[in-house]
């Protein structure tokens, strides 16, 4: 089928939750056998390869700031083990040192959303809705770890996952590839960059990316969770009125800057903070937040603002 | 804040700078696994860059309520490398060739020994020991994003949780003293624990106990006869080092007397070798007053009088310069 045709049919026979931003799908390709870990295996060239922007995260206090960082993501299932393969570009090399104290290493995480209702929190999972990763660091022995929240990192027992990573003049190509210990929906991935001192909440993160089958839909379970909401427009209005940029703005520090919330969250879950903001607080913040009392129309306009893509 | 507060007051006027508390904590806690570069105590000549290198000027602690931003130390540069020696050729084989450090050297934790400052016939110098000040307002604690420092309720000493830590050094940059240290082999961040498994069996710290110069003192703050209570806040001659870094530090010091400078014509001109100016920097505003308390103490001494402060600081009996049982009664 032509893209201009399908393109046609969509805009009029499918409902607004099948198509989120395109970005926020991710294909995995099945295989027999385990998928390689070696990054340039010819297997590889099976499984879609699909861009991310890594967005500095601005959240909490101690982001990079800087640009968005594009990662190309490739992902494969076999032997009942998932291996996901990323590639960015980065200028300098910077190892995991056993002789050095002021330095920190280039890393990269997945991270994953265990099946439920709705998608954890973005931001390294919520108290009652845990995420699951793995972590590289270069240089070091990669990690199985859990998460509910910021500054809640902690192992996580079984075995962790298989590393494998190239270092190109370009930068990383690095294959993660273990059994994931929970089923689950999304995944979304994270970069440090050595070279401007990251670790923790100094780094690069993606939105979820809901992992589908080849041909597959996206589940039930997210569709909810990706719906868009309502006018883009009217939703700013609104937020100009309500005066939420006087916590919500770049500087305020008073609530988490929600300029380029777009770049990391789903509709669904800004409908949620809007309408119940106390049900989750971001680590670091305090419960400040009045619930508004606003029509469901005007709950779905400000999501529809707040997930403007970033300019 | 924690319920109670264990402190220490270290009289420069008696360090020798022997080191003897150095190696004391060293043997004890930091000769492996990724701390040798490491001194949780260290005894430093001052004026002088310190250990690790530039540490004043290193940034950390207070700015009002917000965290001032602060740099991490480097290991060859700031800290040193722990360098092996040719004891071998040195001191097995036939020659004359002297014991050297076999790596380059750049810096080390006694680097500067008595350098000091100041122009013959009015050079001088004094030691400065330090440690983890176990500090009332840690910056280091509030500077982790993962919660893994914490202050004893019981007696205020600040540790590191192990099994929290990842290594951010968040801590490290926020310290103001620079005595938070990253083993960068156990990729986790590591400080002076005020020796707090002696401490429980009232024990005093390693670094207290053996210094030879019977130079420090440990008390709670609330014992009101211990050394702390009686030199801070009753004779008020010890003092907080920096307490400009506004983490109100827990480790004390008596400031050093000096004999007189000299003038042109190698008369004394009654005005103390180390020069009030400095003192005053490391020290705030409080040190004339102690120096002046100390010098008017040593005058009744001399003369016979009596002096409960001399007695407190002269330390007769070893053992009273450490009270680490709790007052009768009260409760952690």
């Amino acid at each position: 089928m032509r893209p201009a045709l399908l393109g046609l049919l969509l805009l009029f026979a499918a409902p607004a939750w099948s198509a989120p931003p395109p970005e926020r799908i991710i294909r995995v390709a099945e295989m027999h056998g385990l998928p390689p870990l070696d990054p340039v295996a010819a297997a590889w060239a099976k499984a879609p390869a699909v861009t991310l922007q890594l967005h500095p995260q601005s959240t909490v206090a101690g982001g990079p700031g800087g640009a968005t960082l594009p990662v190309e993501a490739r992902i494969l299932r076999g032997g009942g083990q998932l291996a996901v393969r990323l590639a960015w570009a980065d200028t300098g090399e910077n190892l995991l040192d056993a002789r050095a104290t002021d330095r920190f290493a280039d890393a990269v995480a997945v991270q994953f959303a265990p099946v439920g209702a709705t998608l954890p929190y973005i931001g390294m999972g919520e108290p009652k809705k845990p995420v699951r990763l793995w972590l590289w660091r270069a240089g070091g022995k990669p990690e199985r770890l859990t998460a509910t929240g910021f500054g809640s990192l902690s192992k996580q027992g079984g075995a962790p996952p298989e590393a494998q990573s190239r270092r190109t003049a370009a930068g990383w190509e690095v294959v993660l590839r273990g059994k994931p210990d929970v089923p689950f929906t999304a995944l979304a991935f994270a970069a440090w960059d050595g070279a401007e001192d990251g670790r923790a909440g100094r780094k690069r993160l993606s939105a979820w990316q809901a992992l589908i089958k080849p041909g597959g839909r996206l589940p039930a379970g997210l569709r909810e969770e990706a719906r868009p909401g309502g006018d883009a427009a009217r939703g700013e209005r609104l937020y100009a009125e309500l005066g939420c940029a006087a916590c919500h703005g770049p500087q305020a520090g008073l609530a988490p800057d929600l300029t380029n919330a777009g770049n990391i969250h789903w509709p669904g879950y800004l409908r949620r903070a809007i309408r119940e903001p106390a049900a989750f607080l971001v680590p670091g913040y305090a419960a400040i937040m009045p619930a508004f009392s606003l029509r469901p129309e005007e709950i779905e306009n400000l999501a529809a603002y707040l997930m403007k893509p970033s300019p | 804040m924690s319920a109670r507060q264990l402190g220490m007051v270290i009289d420069l006027n008696k360090c020798i700078g022997c080191q003897t508390c150095t190696l004391a904590c060293k043997s004890q806690w930091t000769d492996r696994g990724g701390r040798e570069f490491m001194y949780w105590n260290h005894v430093e000549t001052k004026p002088g860059k310190g250990y690790p290198r530039a540490w004043e000027e290193a940034g950390g602690g207070w700015d009002g309520d917000r965290l001032r931003p602060g740099r991490l130390p480097r290991l060859a540069e700031d800290y040193g490398i722990p360098a092996d020696f040719n004891f071998d050729a040195a001191l097995f084989k036939e020659g004359e060739a002297p014991l050297r450090p076999l790596d380059a050297m750049q810096w080390g934790p006694n680097w500067e020994e008595d350098q000091g400052a100041g122009e013959f016939p009015n050079g001088y110098f004094f030691y400065l020991p330090r440690l983890c000040n176990h500090c009332t307002k840690p910056a280091c604690l509030a500077a982790c994003p993962r919660q893994a420092i914490y202050k004893r309720e019981e007696d205020g000493i600040v540790l590191i949780d192990q099994e929290r830590c990842r290594g951010y050094r968040y801590c490290v940059a926020a310290c103001p003293y620079k005595k938070i240290y990253f083993n960068p082999l156990a990729g986790k961040s590591e400080k002076c624990i005020f020796c707090y498994p002696r401490v429980e069996k009232g024990i005093p710290q390693a670094c207290a106990y053996q210094c030879v110069g019977r130079a420090r003192h440990v008390a709670y703050l609330d014992d009101e006869d211990g050394a702390l209570h009686q030199l801070v806040k009753v004779w008020k001659v010890a003092l907080p080092l920096h307490a400009e870094y506004g983490t109100q530090p827990n480790v004390y010091y008596v400031p050093p007397l000096s004999p007189s400078a000299f003038d042109a014509d190698g008369k004394p001109t009654g005005q103390p070798r180390i020069p009030d100016d400095y003192l005053r920097q490391l020290f705030g505003p409080g040190v004339d007053a102690a120096l002046a308390t100390l010098k008017q103490e040593i005058d009744k001494k001399s003369r016979g009088e009596e002096s409960p402060l001399m007695d407190m600081l002269i330390a007769y009996r070893h053992g009273d310069m450490f009270r680490l049982s709790r007052p009768e009664g009260t409760q952690p």
